[in-house]
């Protein structure tokens, strides 16, 4: 290091322990819904970004192999870095954890080739395409609960129903809006409805904990 | 939907989407670069914080 690089001095920290961020200075857990809002915070500048091309590409100034590229770009970016920080860091991330990020990434484009597929054919309007680029930010959040629950391997949970879902994943009626979050305490994980409007899915999937998580 | 539409060009080949599915050190570079140019102050160095 030297003198015009000045030491970086991070201001949280993974508490293996308590599986979640903690304070440097003074041990603080950080709270959930504070993580999620941050996590959030990043998918709606995506989710920004995502609406501004979208137009770009129904005015005509890029092509959609330039805006399919550049979605997946932003896509890959988002689930990588959400990966990592439900991870608890890149210490953290192991080859299953990308292996993890990767295949979600390959459905992602999946869809992606689908929609780029229908909007190239002229069979979605403009506003259904800003509607739906819109979800692919949302989507990323899945990547953090991913890698939160992967290193929740708790053998005191051995005996609970698996949970399946993450927050997010698509899975539930209201695919990316989710705003639920998963809490972990000495009972288990628990599903928890953020404030939200929720949909079935997620009523009934917050009424069924604690569950394991692996 | 409007008849004077124009989509310019073709989407891309299935080649051209896998090969950008896998993850690569630069890859992961670009993402720490992402989440710290945007985060929060809170969280900005997060991703390569340590674990206690």
């Amino acid at each position: 290091m030297s003198l015009d690089q000045p030491e970086i001095r991070y201001q949280l920290q993974w508490n293996e322990s308590e599986h979640g961020w903690q304070l440097v200075g003074t041990g603080d857990m950080v709270s959930t819904a504070a993580i999620h809002q941050e996590v959030r915070n990043h998918a709606v500048l995506s989710s920004t970004m995502f609406d501004t091309m979208t137009v770009q590409l129904y005015q005509a100034q890029i092509a959609v192999s330039q805006w399919q590229n550049a979605m997946l770009a932003e896509i890959k970016d988002g689930h990588i870095a959400d990966a990592i920080f439900g991870a608890g860091g890149i210490g953290n991330m192991t080859p299953e954890a990308y292996a993890r990020v990767e295949a979600t990434l390959a459905k992602e484009a999946k869809y992606l080739a689908e929609f780029a597929q229908g909007i190239s054919d002229g069979t979605v309007s403009e506003l259904q395409a800003r509607a739906r680029a819109r979800q692919y930010a949302q989507a990323m959040e899945q990547s953090y609960w991913n890698e939160w629950k992967a290193g929740l391997d708790v053998p005191e949970f051995s005996n609970l129903p698996l949970l399946e879902n993450v927050p997010g994943d698509g899975n539930t009626q209201c695919h990316g809006n989710c705003q639920c979050v998963l809490l972990f305490n000495a009972d288990g994980v628990e599903w928890s409805l953020n404030v939200a409007e929720h949909c079935p899915d997620c009523l009934a999937l917050a009424s069924g904990g604690p569950y394991r998580v692996v | 939907m409007s008849d004077d539409l124009i989509i310019i060009g073709e989407p891309l080949s299935q080649d051209e989407i896998e090969a950008s599915i896998a993850i690569t050190p630069d890859d992961i570079e670009g993402a720490i670069d992402w989440w710290d140019s945007s985060a929060s102050d809170l969280f900005i160095g997060a991703l390569e914080s340590d674990s206690v």
